[in-house]
């Protein structure tokens, strides 16, 4: 795969409405630098102009969709926190563990003060005085830049006590994660935030409303976050004139697998599949036709590679019965096993399941051992009823959405290519020539 | 502090039900007895959620298969717990499950009552369609008395999550990941290596046979259940002994039930076996020169009456126990004061609450705790003193710590004492004033209290009396000069001062400060200054409000399980039943007409004694002067030891010999049996009926829950029959008519009674039969004559000796975790002796590094009175500059070394308190034969 080139480059470079506007600027951690480029001109005018109610009304108004995978609008999500005054958090989920997902690594460590001004926003809108991002422990750069940003951004006075002269504070935490995949999600990020193993949380009680050490938590992903100040600053109708209406504004899509130039592309939601493979992406090595899409990392179905025109927005992959997701784009062209393939998601699946829902702790090992022994030529004919079986006792019955996504390779494969997984169990294969058979020895 | 719901209307399986607003579906179907299915739901914790066995279906708008332990109900909300959904659900769950448990049931000691098997049962799933064979593994050791097996587990955490949240020790953790999840010691391979308090309440939540007592090896349906009050601590946990053709074989909480709710601490649980013991007397014993003759029960009664009658001319001293029922501490006083004529009447009590006893009372009205055990977990502050309670108290401990770490809402904690403890761990503030101090202490919060305007003017001035006097006090408390006495840095004082008076109140816009209670224990009273910190205390509550209201108020956690009831039943030189003093004559005339009506006529019977003797008595402590004068010349004594508990333990031994009759009641022929003229073997707490009284006033059945052990007999029994024979007769068949006679003459017991009491005790006052019993006391007015309660200044005074150059460290007595009293119960238990086998002093790094001791040495200690060789823990739990010692062992008496200063009004004497040096000890040589 010599044509690959990992992109750094393109689209949303140097645009004003990109995240990424400030990408090939060199030392964007500095807090004068980041202020020659617009810095906390959105929390600025928020203090000046907005109470806190009418920045959770212009978030609300821009309808922002939380980019970490569920696409709920962040604007109500804050709407949610009780008003009665009390400790409340925000969490920043910056943990991004799925396979492939690689964006908000970019964000934070090209351009940190985007993001801390989000929060100094987010928190003035819902009353916040404390605030944690929480980083996955590999991102050893991004956190360091994060925690000279932080202390800029406060010397400066973005941050700490009563903020641009106003009576509003707040104190940003760096959280360095405790290297699982669980814990991006939600409620284990709180529990491994008090210190606790993180595993998922019953809910309800929803953390809005019994979030981090009990109280009130707002929790969002990076790019969520980072979407915030240009909103506030720009307003909610300029932002709407990005994306689709029910999809407005850009999503970072990182793209990888079998393209000739994988990276994060921001792109206006809505961008087809197509486009962001052949037009951003440089296409497929060697030109091979594209067999399969996993439209969010390991975590989606799968979007057959005759589906590529579907716009990748928060509407239509439901259509086809997947989801946007974290928008990390694995293509997988012609020469993949599907059945491997499907292995090795299964694999990791077993692998980052935490293990407190009995389902999924079950059932995904199940599902991995019925997957090897497919894999290696020893499945039996009942097998495949046996993965679709285990899938539907899993999904639907498991406490949070790893579980969910565990199935969702096996299921989405076994509808698109069953003939690959017929051709390896002895007994389904197709009959070879006998000739053939002969060769063969 | 719980709020009280509305009730909503569901609809459950198709009939509808009233139930708070937000119930939890699980807990709403069991109320109304249904039961969902369930591996990881535990009332006390905070929902899971994990097996995914209690599935149920919501139906309507939104409906669909929820967990049923983490769903609330809400008005019309409509359920079923066992459609074919919630059924097929359920077997999917068994599935998974059954792919690895072992289902080795024949095997496994759970078998019988384990949910796994039930449900394995019920819903007919007893295999799965996974080609492999189950993984097998072996049982682990985790401790000399837990064992854990991997391929039992249903990794419901609920192991886990009783240890961090309820017990505190975060002595367990679930490891790896995924289906390598397993359970293991925190940190390390035994959980001797961790906090673990060995509570066994891991293995009580433990829903399959995973975590398992190694202690035990036998089935459920083998064993029968009689529920009682355990007979160590004054918190009076509901325990289900289990027999087996009349063996105890396993002790087990009881869900639910008790102030316990089904949790026990390490003693409750394991220290049951002494009650088989080898070593139990099996027939009375009479001396004969130096030597003991085994003799009839008739042959040893007819023997005493002969010796007593010479001695009932007020030279009888009983000893009474704080251990043996109410009934039987009733007769006790019965016996001495009406059959022997005497008020040398005391218990052990005089060695620890006597002092508290006499403070609540001077402040409040009452001797006892004001508060319930139940209202702990809803509170919002904590000041625990002077009281170790996570190793001495555990149950209760556990409350404060689900309080201290409820979510979101937590409670607040200052704990105060030089040693640490479990709940130092989670405490907001943790002082460390140096021994003898806390009055000071106290005081000093008092004073800064009123000088930053933090006292509750309207309390003050509406409830108490005393106010100006007790100001004055004062002026030497400065906070300055507190933290000089001390050694607590003043900027601590002030904090621990402001998070008791505000109550921990930090949710704004509250106007109202508090509630905020104190706990105290010996700590406070086992100095000479005994009774003035308890009154400190006692202040610090009434200048912020914090007493004669719920969530508020000041609660002793110390003493025996009946040490209440002792008390209550007037085993003590200066009160008859109820605290009527003796020195009343109209209270007298009370207990006159029904008591002196008794005397049999006839020529077996000692001339009657009339009427009951109006003085105070020698106390406890006076016992051994009372002898060596000859005041005291036949002694009695009640199941105690007392040369071990004594604070001179020469001087008590040589009392002993010197006394002219000596009866002594025990399971064991203790030390001070064997100085006896004649030994009564006594049968357990569990070989009896009866009732306790805790530390909450609670009155609990004691239940018989094996026969009496061969030859020993209940103590109520011998009494009754020895007062027989001196020509007294009661017309006791079986202790609840006692029970009713106190009722009758004990205003406060006045509506006790067995039936009343069968399932749940009832806290004093009870002054009528329909009368709910009172759960927290003073809420309407405080019983002193004025309703008021009094401020009364508190004086701080130094311990009684100092250290030095030679004596440079100090020792404190403290119970251990493991072992109760003297040890001779927990000394002949199989759990108690597996973890802590024999005595030990833990003394700082510090101090071991100076005196060139390493951990597991030998040491002798040495005080101004005394050495005793002991083997030396070093560790950090103690404070730098003092040495802590544990009461249990008679090869390391620590009675050889306590000072015997005394607290001038009770004569408790000061065991927190005794100069000494400590220094390596050679091994001592066992010449090989
Ligand atoms: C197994 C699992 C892993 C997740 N990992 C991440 C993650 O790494 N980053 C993230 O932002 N959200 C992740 N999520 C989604 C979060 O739970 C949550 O929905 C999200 O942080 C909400 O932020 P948003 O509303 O801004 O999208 C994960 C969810 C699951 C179930
Ligand atoms: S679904 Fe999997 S990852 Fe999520 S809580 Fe259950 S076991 Fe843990
Ligand atoms: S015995 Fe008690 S302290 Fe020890 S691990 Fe079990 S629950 Fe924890
Ligand atoms: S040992 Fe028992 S209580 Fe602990 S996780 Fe396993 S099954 Fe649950
Ligand atoms: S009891 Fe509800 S999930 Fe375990």
């Amino acid at each position: 795969m010599s044509d690959v080139t990992p992109q750094t480059t393109g689209a949303g470079q140097g645009d004003d409405w990109s995240l990424f506007r400030n990408r090939q600027v060199p030392q964007m951690v500095r807090l004068d630098v980041a202020l020659e480029h617009g810095a906390y001109q959105g929390l600025k005018k928020a203090l000046a102009e907005y109470t806190p109610e009418q920045v959770t009304q212009i978030v609300i108004d821009a309808s922002l969709l939380g980019r970490g995978g569920a696409g709920f609008p962040a604007g109500r999500k804050w709407s949610f926190i009780p008003k009665a005054p009390g400790q409340k958090y925000l969490t920043v989920n910056a943990d991004e563990s799925e396979p492939g997902t690689f964006s908000n690594r970019e964000l934070m460590e090209t351009d940190p003060h985007q993001l801390i001004e989000g929060i100094a926003l987010c928190c003035y809108a819902v009353g916040i005085s404390q605030a944690f991002i929480y980083i996955r422990g590999e991102y050893v750069y991004a956190a360091d830049q994060l925690d000279r940003a932080i202390a800029e951004a406060r010397a400066g006075g973005y941050l700490g006590p009563n903020i641009l002269g106003s009576d509003y504070s707040l104190e940003v935490f760096v959280f360095r994660g405790a290297g699982a995949y669980i814990c991006g999600e939600e409620s284990a990020l709180l529990e491994s935030i008090e210190g606790n193993r993180p595993m998922p949380r019953s809910r309800p009680p929803f953390p809005a409303v019994v979030g981090l050490y009990g109280r009130p938590t707002v929790i969002n992903n990076v790019e969520t976050i980072c979407n915030v100040p240009r909103i506030v600053f720009k307003g909610a109708d300029w932002y709407k004139t990005l994306g689709t209406p029910t999809s407005p504004g850009t999503k970072v899509y990182s793209i990888s697998g079998h393209v000739r130039r994988p990276g994060n592309y921001e792109l206006p939601l809505g961008t087809t599949l197509r486009e962001l493979i052949y037009e951003h992406a440089g296409g497929v090595p060697g030109d091979r036709a594209v067999k399969a899409v996993l439209p969010s990392g390991a975590a989606a179905p799968w979007i057959p590679g005759d589906q590529l025109d579907l716009p990748l927005d928060y509407d239509n992959p439901k259509k086809v019965g997947t989801i946007l997701g974290s928008a990390s784009v694995i293509v997988m062209d012609e020469t993949v096993s599907i059945p491997h393939a499907t292995l090795r998601l299964t694999e990791f699946f077993r692998h980052e399941s935490c293990g407190k829902c009995t389902p999924c702790r079950e059932g995904t090992m199940w599902l991995e051992k019925t997957m090897e022994r497919i894999c290696a030529g020893e499945g039996v004919p009942g097998d495949l009823d046996l993965l679709i079986d285990v899938c539907s006792k899993i999904n639907g019955r498991v406490l949070c959405a790893l579980g969910d996504f565990a199935v969702s390779p096996i299921q989405s494969s076994l509808k698109f290519f069953r003939h690959e997984y017929e051709a390896l169990i002895p007994g389904l294969a197709p009959v070879r020539e006998p000739e053939l058979v002969a060769a063969d020895k | 502090m719980p709020k009280t719901q509305p009730l909503i209307t569901c609809t459950i399986n198709g009939k509808q039900y009233q139930v708070p607003d937000g119930t939890l579906a699980i807990e709403a179907a069991r109320i109304n007895g249904i039961e969902i299915p369930n591996f990881c739901y535990e009332p006390s914790l905070r929902p899971w959620g994990s097996c995914r066995m209690c599935m149920i279906e919501v139906h309507g708008r939104r409906g669909g298969i929820v967990e049923g332990c983490s769903t609330p109900l809400k008005e019309g909300m409509e359920i079923s717990t066992h459609s074919p959904a919630c059924i097929q659900a359920r077997q999917d769950m068994m599935r998974f499950f059954l792919i690895d448990h072992a289902l080795d049931c024949p095997v496994c000691d759970k078998s019988g009552e384990c949910k796994m098997q039930d449900y394995t049962y019920e819903y007919n799933v007893y295999n799965n369609p996974f080609r492999r064979p189950k993984r097998a593994e072996e049982m682990r050791a985790y401790s000399p008395l837990i064992s854990y097996k991997l391929d039992r587990c249903v990794i419901c955490s609920q192991c886990v999550r009783v240890c961090d949240e309820i017990v505190g020790a975060t002595a367990i953790t679930m490891a790896e990941r995924g289906y390598s999840s397993e359970v293991v010691p925190a940190f390390g391979n035994s959980l001797a290596d961790t906090k673990c308090t060995h509570c066994g309440n891991c293995i009580a939540v433990c829903p399959v046979g995973a975590l398992l007592d190694r202690n035990y090896t036998d089935h459920e349906w083998k064993m029968d259940h009689t529920v009682t009050t355990c007979h160590y601590c004054a918190v009076g946990c509901q325990i289900d002994a289990r027999t087996i053709s009349g063996e105890l074989k396993r002790m087990d909480g009881i869900l639910y039930e008790g102030v316990n709710k089904g949790y026990l601490c390490v003693k409750g649980r394991w220290g049951y076996d002494y009650a088989q013991d080898p070593d139990r007397l099996k027939t009375p014993l009479i001396r004969r020169g130096d030597r003991f003759d085994p003799a009839s029960w008739d042959e040893a009664f007819g023997y005493i009456a002969m010796r007593l009658r010479d001695y009932r001319d007020g030279s009888f001293f009983g000893a009474g126990s704080t251990k043996v029922t109410n009934e039987e501490a009733y007769l006790f006083q019965l016996f001495t004061r009406v059959v022997m004529g005497t008020n040398n009447l005391d218990t052990k009590t005089r060695y620890s609450q006597a002092p508290w006893q006499r403070a609540l009372t001077q402040s409040f009205g009452l001797p006892a705790s004001t508060n319930s055990i139940d209202e702990i977990r809803d509170m919002k502050c904590f000041l625990v003193v002077g009281a170790n309670m996570p190793e001495t108290h555990a149950i209760a401990s556990y409350w404060v710590n689900i309080a201290v770490r409820t979510h979101g809402d937590p409670a607040g904690l200052i704990v105060i004492d030089p040693h640490w403890n479990l709940l130092c761990d989670v405490a907001n503030v943790w002082l460390k004033p140096k021994p003898g101090t806390d009055g000071a202490l106290l005081n000093g919060m008092a004073r800064y209290i009123l000088d930053e305007g933090l006292a509750h003017q309207s309390f003050i001035e509406g409830r108490t009396e005393g106010f100006d006097g007790w100001r004055a006090s004062l002026d030497d408390y400065g906070l300055e000069r507190v933290a000089e006495i001390t050694g607590v840095p003043a900027e601590e004082i002030a904090k621990a001062a402001r998070l008791y008076a505000s109550g921990h109140n930090h949710r704004q816009g509250q106007t109202e400060w508090g509630p905020a209670a104190a706990f105290f224990g010996n700590g406070l009273t086992q100095h000479i200054g005994g009774v003035d910190n308890v009154l400190a205390l006692n202040n610090l509550a009434l200048v912020t409000g914090n007493v004669g209201r719920e969530y508020a108020g000041v609660n002793t956690y110390v003493g025996d399980n009946n040490t209440q009831g002792a008390s209550d039943m007037g085993v003590m030189p200066n009160a008859l039943p109820g605290y009527a003093p003796v020195d009343d004559a109209e209270a007298r005339a009370r207990f006159e007409e029904l008591w002196l009506s008794r005397w049999a006529p006839g020529p077996r019977g000692a001339a009657p004694i009339r009427p009951l003797p109006s003085e105070a008595g020698y106390t406890l402590t006076e016992l051994p002067h009372a002898i060596e004068s000859r005041k005291v010349r036949a002694l009695w004594v009640q199941g105690e030891d007392l040369i071990d508990s004594a604070p001179n333990q020469a001087r008590m031994e040589r009392a002993l010999e010197g006394v002219e009759f000596l009866v002594v009641q025990d399971l064991f022929l203790t030390p001070t049996a064997q100085l006896a003229d004649v030994v009564l073997p006594s049968s357990s707490g569990f070989e009896k009926d009866g009732t306790y009284t805790n530390l909450d006033r609670r009155v609990q059945r004691v239940r018989r829950a094996i026969p009496p052990i061969a030859g020993s007999r209940p103590d109520w029994q011998i009494l009754v029959e020895m007062m027989r024979r001196l020509g007294y007769e009661l017309p006791f068949r079986h202790p609840s008519q006692i029970m009713d006679e106190i009722a009758q003459l004990v205003p406060d017991y006045a509506g006790i009674g067995y039936r009343r009491i069968d399932t749940n005790g009832l806290q004093w006052p009870v002054p009528a039969a329909d009368h709910p019993g009172t759960p927290t006391l003073h809420l309407d007015g405080f019983a002193t004559p004025s309703g008021k309660a009094r401020f009364i200044p508190a004086r701080h005074t130094p311990a009684a000796e100092g250290t030095d150059a030679e004596f440079p460290l100090i020792l404190q007595v403290m119970a251990s975790l493991n072992h109760w009293d003297t040890g001779e119960r927990t000394r002949r238990s199989t759990g108690p002796m597996a973890l802590e086998p024999e005595p030990a002093i833990d003394i700082h790094p510090d101090d071991a590094a100076r005196a060139g001791v390493r951990d597991g040495d030998l040491v002798e200690i040495t005080s101004r009175r005394g050495a005793v060789r002991v083997r030396a823990h070093v560790a950090e739990a103690t404070s730098a500059g003092l040495i802590r010692m544990r009461p249990h062992f008679p090869q390391a008496p620590f009675n050889r070394l306590t000072s015997e200063a005394f607290e001038p009004h009770t004569g408790t004497p000061e065991f927190k308190f005794a100069a000494v040096r400590v220094a390596r000890a050679e091994p001592v040589e066992i010449a090989a034969d």
